[in-house]
């Protein structure tokens, strides 16, 4: 599409630069009444932020049919989310081209428009197309929701459903994204990610970076054997999103995350040992399993010849071995 | 199972401890057939944590019985004489108002009030709290409340516990719902307060039965869901020992909690 003007600054943009949303209406009105169609390809011009189309979305609605399908779909949303209108989507249109068409619309609305808060309603808004573009559309938006989620926190902002979009998530890497602000030179950031990574263990008495290092390292040893919980921060005050499954850990075998099953199938011997391992007490199968990984990743050779041993047998290698159990 | 000085006890020794009612009754009887074990290690702390556990559930029926209405932290509403209105959807308490008459306003002024279910579960236990303790002893630890979400209150000290069967009257569950449909997201799961007779109260959903709030709670599912909403196996309890701490450290002057007392205890009170 060509600008009115190719080297003409879009005077929307040009007005949001300085949040001026009442502005903003007021260089809409009058962008129309001067020249309906070149005000329509300033705000359908693909710089526009999101905000924009949000705070202009009343006067829009009546000129629907004049925007871009992007467009046309985060006005729909937005009318969705604040006063409970169907989704409509557009008539006629292939159902793969809706789908590529609503994860650039979600998309787009997250990364230019939301770090922002325009009014009381806009986190609603942006809360509803991440949860949809993550739980919906299964597009990966997860890096972005933590984004939002520190720069809400920050803001003092509305965080409680983006927060619990993040855990339902059920995915380890969120808590790479969010260990990443342990290194912020904002307080509250620091903070923040140490309440959400609080059940890992030493994360919260430990110095910023020398907790990121502890989540990194908790990640690397049991990423492929953590277990999704379903807790979030609705369900309690300190939720535990993920609990390490100790016999996948101690046989090497990786899990679904959210179903808890074994990613292959374990075989007649480990079927076995599987069972007499989960009859062991919680502090055994952590001593046991911890083992087991440092000792596979250094000498595999060792550990098969290990890990085919009894259980009490391994036990004593254990205590030989200085471990406490 | 109920053990107190290193022994285990009854449910009518109990009782002749904690005092006759009811209400006592069905929770010393849900602790006593229990697989945990509730540990105590004198009468008082026992005492103090049935009269506590009877008053969250007392809290619970009045606010079931109340005119407060459910809403999303988007649509938080709260009567501006006792409460600041935060941003977030919470309730911070006024300068020079007293926190006893906060807390029970929201039960007296009911119709001037709007918030989500986690928020409700805090004010239930602030609210059995302050009969236990009285409003003495309240006014001068909570003088500076913020009600909002599971936000930790430091003189509120909250465990997470696993828990067998939909856990002991007092206790407080959650329901998850794993695949609610993404237009209603305040529905993804519920607060609950374990009543006694198989009973629950979640603000939103009222008391019901588990079976209720599963049956509720499915409504709300997407289209083409497989899976029931399901009560998870940890519920949410207040550090019965480190409150007890803060109390008596507060009535005997002292200024700061004691250190060390660890939030996430194993000990089961």
């Amino acid at each position: 599409m060509t600008h009115p003007n190719e080297r003409a600054i879009n005077p929307l943009i040009k007005r949001y630069k300085s949040r001026d949303w009442d502005g903003l209406r007021t260089t809409w009105t009058d962008l129309l009444r001067e020249n309906g169609e070149a005000a329509f390809e300033w705000i359908n011009d693909p710089d526009i932020a999101f905000p924009i189309l949000y705070s202009l979305a009343p006067e829009l609605a009546d000129v629907h049919d004049n925007l871009t399908v992007k467009h046309q779909m985060a006005i729909n949303h937005i009318f969705s989310v604040l006063n409970g209108d169907p989704f409509g989507i557009i008539e006629g249109m292939d159902l793969l081209d809706q789908y590529h068409y609503c994860v650039e619309c979600f998309e787009w609305m997250i990364r230019s428009g939301g770090l922002e808060t325009v009014d009381s309603q806009y986190p609603y808004v942006i809360d509803h197309a991440c949860d949809l573009l993550l739980h919906h559309f299964h597009h990966d938006c997860l890096q972005d929701i933590v984004d939002i989620l520190f720069y809400r926190n920050r803001s003092g902002g509305q965080r409680h459903y983006i927060l619990s979009t993040f855990y339902n998530a059920a995915n380890p890497i969120g808590l790479i994204y969010v260990a990443k602000y342990l290194r912020s030179k904002d307080a509250k950031d620091i903070a923040f990610a140490k309440s959400i990574l609080s059940f890992i263990p030493d994360v919260v008495s430990t110095p910023p970076l020398e907790s990121e290092s502890r989540v990194l390292t908790w990640l690397e040893e049991n990423r492929d054997y953590l277990i999704y919980t379903y807790e979030t921060n609705d369900s309690h005050p300190h939720p535990e999103p993920f609990r390490i499954h100790y016999p996948a850990k101690y046989l090497g075998i990786p899990i679904d995350h959210t179903s808890g099953s074994f990613l292959y199938p374990l075989g007649e011997s480990f079927e076995k040992r599987y069972q007499d391992f989960q009859a062991l007490p919680l502090h055994f199968q952590k001593q046991l399993s911890a083992y087991s990984l440092q000792l596979r990743r250094t000498n595999r050779g060792l550990w098969y010849q290990w890990i085919a041993e009894p259980l009490n047998t391994q036990v004593t290698i254990l205590q030989q071995r200085g471990w406490p159990l | 199972m109920i053990i107190m000085n290193y022994q285990p006890i009854d449910v009518s020794t109990a009782m002749q401890l904690v005092g006759s009612s009811e209400r006592y009754q069905s929770i010393l009887q849900a602790m006593s057939t229990s697989q945990e074990v509730f540990n105590y290690p004198n009468a008082e702390l026992f005492t103090f944590s049935v009269h506590l556990r009877a008053a969250i559930i007392d809290a619970a029926v009045k606010l079931a019985e109340s005119d407060v209405r459910f809403a999303t932290f988007y649509g938080s509403k709260c009567n501006p004489e006792y409460w600041q209105l935060s941003h977030e959807g919470g309730f911070l308490l006024k300068p020079n108002v007293q926190p006893s008459h906060a807390i029970r306003d929201i039960f007296n002024n009911s119709r001037q009030y709007a918030f989500e279910c986690a928020t409700a579960m805090v004010i239930i236990l602030l609210k059995g709290v302050n009969r236990t303790i009285g409003d003495e002893a309240f006014n001068r630890l909570y003088r500076h409340l913020y009600l909002w979400d599971w936000h930790e209150e430091p003189h509120l000290p909250l465990i997470i516990e696993p828990v067998e069967a939909g856990g002991i009257p007092g206790d407080i569950i959650y329901f998850k719902n794993p695949q609610v449909n993404p237009r209603t997201p305040w529905w993804q799961g519920e607060n609950a307060v374990v009543l006694p007779n198989g009973r629950y109260y979640g603000h939103g959903v009222g008391i019901q039965t588990a079976e209720g709030i599963i049956a509720t709670l499915n409504k709300f599912r997407r289209p083409g869901a497989t899976r029931s909403a399901f009560i998870m196996d940890r519920a949410t309890r207040i550090n019965v020992a480190h409150l007890y701490v803060l109390l008596h450290s507060r009535i005997n002057g002292w200024t700061s909690e004691r250190k060390g007392t660890n939030r996430r205890s194993t000990t089961h009170l």
